[in-house]
Order: C-alpha cells, then structure tokens, then sequence
C-alpha cells in the first residue's frame, strides 16, 4: 500500500494512487493533529491532493523528489 | 510492471500495439471484441490502462467503455479509444462516455508511448 | 518479411474475400443494414492497418470505398450495381497490390496514380458532401484578465522573466479547470499539468470554499490549475487536447509576469512621480529614473503595492529594458491597477494587422480555370511547394504548414477539386505527425501536373476510362499462391479421418498377396502385391505425418497464461515465486494441447497455493526466500513430456495416509504399511484433498483426480514424485497425436476387440490349473508376483465357455499402477486404427472408449479397461 495510516502519522511512497483517496480522507476526518510524510512519494493523485489540501494537514518530511515537492509544497503550506 | 489491455478486431493492429508496449516494457493482455474484453475484466482481469478501437464488430468500443465504467474496479482506470482521422464527433461520445482520451490511427509508436506516459502516473 | 505486414496482408485478405463476397449478396438484397455494416467495418479495418506500412496507394483507395460504403450505411446514398461494380475493381486491385508487396515488401509510387484515378469515381457519388463527421466547433474559451498571474510569488516571476527578457522567447499560461466528474474518466489532472513541456510557475488552488472535511467528497475534483510554461505552445496544447473544453492557453511575451501586487494606499498620490518618471524615460535619462525609483522605494512599505511596482521598475532599469515595457507600467501606477497586458497585446497585433488573408471562396460545382486563372492556380501551388521546402525554426514548422495548407485548400475549393480537399487535410496531419512533408510535396507536383494533362486532353473521361483499368502485373512475375489458409478445423479433421481409414485399408493388402499366393498360387502377383504395398505404405505414413503436422502447435500456446497467474496468486497470498518456462516450443496435437491447459493450470495452482512456503518460513528453513517453479516440455521418442516442478514443502505424506484411510479409500493398516511413493499417489483417489481447509485458490472439491482424469482422456499419463521439505515433481507425458492408436486385438466370442496397446504389458498361455482361487477372487503367479486375474466374458456379462483344460489365454495389462491378468478367448494382431469415440446414445457406455474401421470394413470395438476394472 503506497499510503499507509497509522496513529496520526501517514506515509506516502511511490505513486499514490486515486483509490486511496477516500480511505485517506475517512483517516483524516478522525484527525485532530494529522502529519503526513511524503519523503518516499514520486506523484500523487489530485484526488489526494485536493484532500490533503483541504485537511490543511502539515508535511513532517517533504518528497524527496525535487518535481513533485516543487509544485506540491506551496500548494500543501499556503494554508495553515 | 503496467498491463496494459488493447482490444481491437484488427490481429494486425493488436500485433503493432501490443509490440510497441511491450518493448517499452509493459505487460499486454488483448481481447478482440467488446464481449470478450468485458468478460476478462469480469473475469479478474486488472489492467492499468486500457485501450479500445471503436469500430468492432458487436459492442462498439463506445459501448465498452460506458459498460467497463459501470464495473467498480474500473470507475477510475484510464481508457484511450482508437479513432481515425475522420471520427472527431465520435472522439466527443467517447469522453462523454468516459474515455480518457484517443488515439488517431494509425497511431505512431513514439505517439502512443507518449499517451500513455501522459495517462499513466509513474511511467 | 516482417511478421506484422505478413499479418496484415493475411488479415486483409480475409477482410476482402468477406467484402466481394458481401457486396454480391447486397447487390440481391440492399436492405441488409447488416451486411452493409459488416463490409463497412472490413474495409475500415484494412484502412486502419494499412496506415501502419508505407502502402499510400492502398490507403487512398480504401479509404474512398470507406467513404462511400459510410454514406450507404447511413442511408443517404442509395446503393446501385455501379457503385457494386466500381468497389469490386477497387478491391481486386487491392488484392493484386497485396500480391505485390507480399512479394517486394513494398508498392510503386506510381501505384498511387492508379489509386487516385479509382478513387475519383468512388468519391464523385459522394458529391461535395463535407468531411464525415465534423467536431462539433468548441469556441476556446480565453481569460478575461491576467490579473490571476499576481497570485503567483513576485520573486519567482522576477527570477523567469529576468531569464527570458530580451531573448523573444514566448511564455503560454494556462488555467486548468477540471471537471468535477473528471477522476470518473481516468483522469489525473495534476498528474497532466506536471508533464507541461518548460512548466515554470504553478498555483494550486480551490475552485470554492472547502467544505468540511466530513462533507467532502473525495471524488468531485475541486481543483483548479494555473500556470506559465515556456515549452512551446503547440506542445502545450497538443498535452490538453483531451480537454478543451477545460483548458484556456494563451501565448504571451514574458512581460505579462510584470504585474505589481500588494497592499492598495488610497490616499497616496503619485502623479508627480509618474511626471517625472516620464520625462526621465523620454530624455533616456536611466541612472536619473534609477535614482528617483530608489528613492521612492526607501519611502514605501515592502508590502504595499507602489513599492512591488517600484521593484519592478528597478529590474526593468537594471535589464535595460525597452521603454515600451516601462511606460505601461508607469501608467499603471497612476491608478494603482494593472497594467492590463491583455489589452495592451491586443492592441499591438491590431496595429501589426491581424493575419487575416483574404480568402477564396469554395465553389459548389467543379468549373473550368481561364487560362489566367490556370497560370494563378498552377503559380500558388508552386510557390506553396517552394515555401514548403525552404528551412524554418522547428517551432514554426507546423504553424507553416497550417497555413500552406490552409491556401492550397483554398485553391483547390476554386479550381473545382473539391475531391481532393479530403486528402489534403489527411497528408497534412500525416505531415504534422511525422514532421515530414515528403507525401504533401509529392501531391502538389501531382496537382501541378495533373491541371496540365487535363487542359492538354481536354477529354478527361477518355483519360480517366484509361486509367481506371486495374495495373496488370509485370509479364513474367506468375501471381503467387495465397501463402496463409485459414481453415476450419473441421476440414481437417475430416481429411484425418480418412487418412485414417487408408492406412487401415492399406492393412489389407499384405493379406491380399497372403491369398494371391496360398489360395490362387500366384507367387509373382503376390510379390508384386507386396511392392505396391510398400509404396502406397509410405505414401500413406507421409500423409499421415503431414496432415499431422497441420493439427501441431507449440504447447507454448497453453504455458502463456502460466505467467500472470503465478504473478497474480503469489501477490495474492504474499508469496515470492519465480516462474522458469523452458520448451515452449515443443509441438503437439491441437486436441491434446487445448485438454492440457486445464489440469496444468490445477497443478501450478496447487504449487503455489500448498507447494511454495510463505517468504519468512522459507528463510527459517534456509531455503532462498523466491520459491521457484519449472515448467519444461520436451519431446521424448512419441510422446510430449511436461515436467512440473517446485522447491517448496512436498506432500504430506502422514496427511495423506491418515486421510485416505479416514475416507476409506484404503484400510488403515495399508495406509500404515505402504511405501512412501505408494501413499502420495493416493493423493490422485477422488476425494482427496491434502489441506485442511479449502483455500479460493485451489480448494472447490477439484482435487488431483480429475487431473489425472483429463490427462487420460487424451490419453496421457501423469507421475507424481514428492520429497517432504524439498518440493514435488509431476510429469505429464502425452501422445503426440491422438489421431492413431494402437492396439492389440483379441477375440471374444469369435469377435475381435480391441485392447489399447499401451496398456498392454505381455501375452502369456496358462493351464486352467496355474490359476489360484482366493476367497471370491482368483489370481495366478507371475515371474514371483501374485497378479490378480480377471475374466473379460465376466466383466462384459457374457456367459462363460464351457470348462476345459486348454490353456487360458491371458492378457497381462497394467491399470492404476498395477499388473492385472485378463482372460480372453484368443489373442490377435496389433494394429494401428483410428479410433473414434462412442457417440449419441452409445455415449454413455463407459466401458468402451470408441470403435474402430478395420481393413475389412468390420466395425471393432475398443474397451475402456480402466473403466472395467
């Protein structure tokens, strides 16, 4: 499973896919202090963009991959 | 390893698909008609991607697509349709019908790689 | 030859053959919609493919009788014998075409000529009918401001234009809104904006509010994508194509990311600065401006708006930037808004004079040129040629081309050829696709010839009659053979049989020449009989082995599906398995191949399901963690054998045991005494399954048995080998071809029956008084072995002879692993028959497995021993 939930801490590796939307946004809905590590993440669906967006989660570690945290990064801290 | 499902009820233009992928790398499963690919989909068939000609014989390759999005392993899977040069309304029904996009025959191989690359995330 | 065009000339073939003979029926009967569309579909097909190879004269051709079969289907032609007859002599010449590439691997480009005066009548049906069906136009819809750009951070924007300033590189911004419904079409929309070609700057944002996150709906996409790319614009929006109707590209000059953001002061006033900006800029007094922008900016917040435009000015000052990017700024901050380069870009490309060429109108009915005219129309079409060949930057190759071919379209529409404009549009997507203009050029030196033929003739229809005749082929070159030939199975089974029946019939001869010499003393007939028979002998066994090798096919064939099913299952129950496949290409019967596929696939199952341990378990038992399965086939003397083998637990012999003696299948005490190998093949008894619980993969109640069972029925044998901790090897061996078996025939009541020879061990003679009688049961001893004997008469129902003391004639055969003795009235030949199965009623007699045509024409029937015992 390229996301995996834990306690309050979610892990992202390789391509995470738009299936894994929903369960991700149900995790979240359960949050109050969500953190999400994208440092292993090469792409994520908008689908799980648009729900880490408006969860306004915070990243602990960003990807590693400089192209995705380009463009994934502003978009993840514009909201606090 | 991608798979990547080609129908079509052209051998030939199975054969020419399927080489040029699968010299790319990806795994390719085929059917020849719409009832035998809805069938392997049925049947456990997991495809990545998959890609439809539109003129076959029986269930059209619009048909298909409107029968494979109603199938829930497949609401978001990708889906390209083989059209020709002269199907441009034909495109429009199959993005209504679901369709990720098409392909204009006869599809180039560097032209087809680059479609998929484009639909596929992490290729 | 490359396979792909040997398939696609096969495939073409059918599609041509089902075409004529399609349109012949539809000839009688026009009515058949059905019809039509099928022919409709073929030829469409044929066109498809052939874009593929360099055949332009096929795809030309085709693609008319496409068309006119179209407008057919869709009933707004009505179809006459001379469009029937017309489409014939298309498609034989396409079939005599498909005869020359097949040879050469390619066609003339004279061909092409050839095409294009078939196709003209074809197309003159369809009239001036517009293009198949046209895209419903989609105005593109444009931004309305550009002030969005703001949102972007000032120093990224600074950091690109400071890059791309001055160098006339051109930047295209895009607003992506996706549809709500989008990820419903596979889409991935930030997926696709992360492929823009040069993506520079990216906002993300919502296209509303967020709601809640218990309100929200994962799947609605709510996402809207703005962006700069400084990829080319082509390339652009080539990547949105798919969604028009979402997108908005706009090409712009770098300066649009000049826009000032920030904190709005209402009460300021910067008229006087602006005044003395303006004269400071008309003097080109730089280093003044500098000073007073410099001095101004000191004065202001950072956060404010004056103060971002200030910044701007500075960087504009400090690249030398024209003063036609520094006085729309100033004016800007007259108002504190703006500038509005949208407004400022239209109104440059107005004073440039927009591009629009004036253009011909199309004209309804072909018409004659004036010489004038001719000269005007021959003129543009070699001008377009020479422009078409001169050198361009490689991003305004395809906005050339457009436009050329937008002109030699408009030309043609007044010359009258509107025919042609099809054709046209289809070289120009070739061209943009494959960045060659080579088949466009090759069309206008065409048209600039073909004007002139026509004005010279002045009898186009004597020229068009003359060449509408079909190419014959070159003298000498004979019309080859159709090299493919699909046939139905069928046929060849019927040409089976009856090779069958000659080899039977063969038989006959040497008791012929056995009567010429014994009843009619004819010696010399006799040996010449002989002769005849070894001729005919041999002529029948190529025969055989010939039509054989009709019905062979690699067994490869059945093993391609082996690799996904191990990939998916050992996903499934999270183990690591290496599938090795070796022999693929070993033939055998067509039959036995397709009764293969079944209990091979049981069998892989159940190795990867019971056989390969899970990764951790493998690695305690300090086995390598992958778990490996061998497929190998090989042909062994006359029969194919299949070997599976895996490295994983074996068989549970102690399970096995307990089971079966559980079940009943064997007493405990056998289950205690019997060998090891002995216990594993019980797995094989129905009924037995080795696990506990019945797992999805392999469970269900189909054990080994019914493996066994199929095996058989092709008449195969399977062998089970199985060392606990080290794995299982099963080996299948099946016959080659299930065409002829032998067998040994014996009598019974002065009829003869048939054994299979395979299972026959040896014949042997015994005295009624060597037979022991056991309780119910008798048996006798054979070289030390005690071998159970049964009576055929007995397991047929038929009365028993009258007891004597000759000797019984015994038939020692092997069943289920074990020596049986089988009392018969007399032994006979072995022979070869063909053996067909029991069918209809006779069906369900189990205890024959078919009957068989002897050299007399007498029927003999073969038993199923394996049933009877």
């Amino acid at each position: 499973m390229p996301v995996e939930m834990m306690k309050n801490v979610a892990c992202f590796k390789g391509v995470c896919t738009v299936e894994e939307a929903e369960p991700l946004l149900q995790w979240l809905q359960d949050q109050q202090r969500a953190k999400v590590k994208l440092k292993e993440c090469t792409h994520l669906h908008t689908a799980i963009l648009q729900v880490l967006m408006a969860a306004k989660v915070m990243v602990t570690l960003p990807p590693d991959d400089p192209d995705l945290a380009r463009w994934l990064m502003p978009a993840l801290k514009n909201r606090r | 390893m991608k798979t990547i499902f080609l129908v079509d009820d052209s051998t030939t233009m199975l054969m020419s698909l399927s080489e040029v992928l699968k010299k790319a790398g990806f795994q390719v499963e085929t059917a020849s008609n719409g009832t035998d690919a809805l069938a392997q989909l049925k049947g456990g068939l997991k495809p990545d991607l998959m890609i439809t000609d539109q003129n076959m014989p029986g269930l059209t390759g619009i048909e298909l697509i409107r029968e494979t999005r109603k199938l829930p392993p497949f609401r978001f899977t990708p889906i390209l349709m083989l059209t020709t040069e002269s199907q441009q309304a034909k495109r429009q029904e199959g993005k209504a019908a679901g369709a990720t996009g098409w392909l204009v025959k006869p599809v180039a191989g560097k032209d087809l790689l680059a479609v998929v690359k484009q639909v596929l995330p992490g290729t | 030859m490359s396979p792909l065009l040997a398939q696609f000339i096969a495939e073409s073939r059918d599609q041509l053959e089902m075409t004529s003979a399609g349109l012949l029926a539809i000839e009688n009967n026009p009515e058949d919609l059905d019809k039509l569309n099928e022919i409709f579909r073929a030829v469409h097909t044929i066109k498809g493919s052939s874009g593929l190879f360099e055949i332009r004269p096929v795809t030309i051709l085709v693609h008319a009788a496409e068309d006119l079969l179209d407008t057919l289907r869709s009933q707004e032609l009505r179809l006459d014998r001379r469009m029937i007859d017309l489409l014939l002599d298309a498609f034989d010449q396409v079939n005599q075409w498909l005869d020359v590439l097949e040879r050469t691997e390619t066609l003339p480009d004279e061909f092409e000529t050839t095409a294009r005066t078939l196709s003209a009548p074809l197309r003159a049906f369809l009239g001036n009918r517009p293009s198949e069906e046209a895209a419903p136009a989609i105005a593109a819809p444009t931004f309305a401001d550009l002030d969005w750009l703001g949102q972007l951070l000032e120093d990224d924007r600074a950091i690109l234009y400071a890059r791309l300033a001055g160098t006339g590189a051109r930047l295209t911004l895009f607003r992506y809104t996706p549809d709500a419904q989008c990820f419903f079409s596979g889409e991935d929309p930030f997926h696709l904006v992360r492929q823009a070609p040069g993506l520079e700057l990216l906002a993300i944002g919502p296209t509303e509010p967020w709601p809640p996150l218990t309100e929200m709906d994962a799947y609605q996409c709510l996402l809207c994508f703005e962006g700069v790319a400084s990829g080319p614009f082509a390339e652009l929006a080539t990547l949105f194509r798919y969604v028009p109707d979402q997108i908005i590209l706009l090409e712009t000059p770098p300066e649009v990311l000049i826009v000032p953001t920030g904190r709005h002061d209402a009460d300021a006033d910067y008229t006087g600065f602006v005044a003395e900006a303006r004269s400071l800029v008309d003097q080109e007094d730089w280093d003044g401006l500098r000073g007073i922008v410099d001095a101004l900016l000191e004065h202001s917040e950072p956060e404010a708006w004056i103060a971002s435009a200030l910044r701007w000015l500075r960087r504009l000052l400090d690249q030398s930037a024209a003063d036609m990017t520094l006085r729309p700024l100033l004016e800007a901050m007259h108002t504190q808004q703006g500038p509005d380069w949208l407004a400022i870009l239209r109104a440059s490309a107005e004073e440039a004079g927009g591009p629009t060429a004036a253009e011909f109108h199309a004209s309804t009915a072909p018409r004659a040129l004036t010489v004038v005219e001719h000269k005007a129309f021959q003129h543009i079409i070699a001008e377009q040629s020479r422009i078409l060949e001169m050198p361009v930057a490689p991003e305004a190759w395809t906005g050339r081309l457009l436009s050329i071919c937008a002109v030699i379209g408009n030309s043609l529409r007044y010359a009258g050829h509107d025919q042609l404009l099809e054709e046209l549009e289809e070289l120009r997507e070739t061209a943009r696709e494959t960045r060659d203009s080579g088949l466009l050029r090759g069309l206008l030196a065409q048209l600039a010839e073909a004007e002139e033929d026509d004005r010279a003739e002045n009898t186009p229809a004597a020229a068009t009659a003359q060449k509408t005749k079909p190419t014959e082929e070159p003298a000498g070159g004979e019309k080859q053979a159709i090299k493919t030939l699909k046939i139905d199975q069928h046929k060849v089974d019927r040409l089976m049989d009856l090779i069958g029946e000659l080899v039977v019939a063969k038989n006959s001869l040497p008791y012929l020449a056995q009567r010429a010499e014994r009843v009619y003393g004819n010696r010399d007939l006799a040996r010449e009989i002989k002769e005849q028979y070894g001729v005919i002998n041999r002529i029948a066994q190529d025969l055989q082995s010939a039509i054989m090798q009709v019905r062979m096919m690699p067994v490869g064939h059945v093993f391609q599906r082996f690799p996904r099913l191990v990939r998916d299952l050992s996903k499934k129950l999270d183990k690591k398995i290496q599938l090795i496949v070796t022999g693929e290409e070993t033939e055998a019967d067509k039959n036995i191949i397709e009764g293969l596929a079944d209990p091979l696939i049981h069998i892989l199952r159940n190795s990867i399901d019971h056989g390969i341990e899970p990764p951790e378990e493998r690695l305690l038992l300090g086995k390598p963690e992958d778990g490996s399965i061998r497929v190998k086939a090989y042909q062994d003397n006359d029969s194919v054998a299949i070997e599976i083998t895996d490295d994983g637990r074996g068989i549970d012999v102690a399970a096995v045991r307990d089971k079966a003696a559980r079940r009943g299948l064997v007493s405990a005490e056998q289950a205690e005494t019997m060998s090891d190998h002995d216990a594993i093949q019980l797995i094989f008894a129905p009924g037995l399954s080795t696990t506990e619980q019945v797992s999805d993969i392999s469970g269900r109640g189909v054990g080994m048995d019914v493996v066994r069972t199929s095996i058989e029925k092709v008449g195969g044998t399977v062998t089970l080998h199985s060392q606990p901790g080290k794995g299982t090897d099963l080996r299948l061996t099946l016959p080659l071809s299930m065409a002829v078996t032998h067998v040994m025939a014996v009598e019974l009541d002065n009829k003869p029956l048939g054994v299979p020879m395979d299972l026959v061990v040896e014949t042997v003679r015994l005295p009624p008084s060597a037979i022991y009688s056991i309780k119910h049961r008798e048996a006798f001893m054979l070289r030390d072995q005690l071998v159970p004997l049964a009576r055929l008469r007995r397991l047929l129902n038929m009365s028993e002879p009258v007891a004597s003391d000759a000797a019984l004639a015994i038939l020692v055969v092997r069943v289920h692993g074990e020596n049986v003795g089988i009392v018969v009235d007399d032994f006979r030949e072995g022979m070869e028959v063909i053996l067909k199965p029991m069918e209809g009623v006779l069906g369900s007699l189990r205890q024959y497995a078919g009957t068989a045509l002897l050299g007399d024409g007498s029927v003999m029937l073969v038993i199923n021993l394996k049933e009877l015992i």
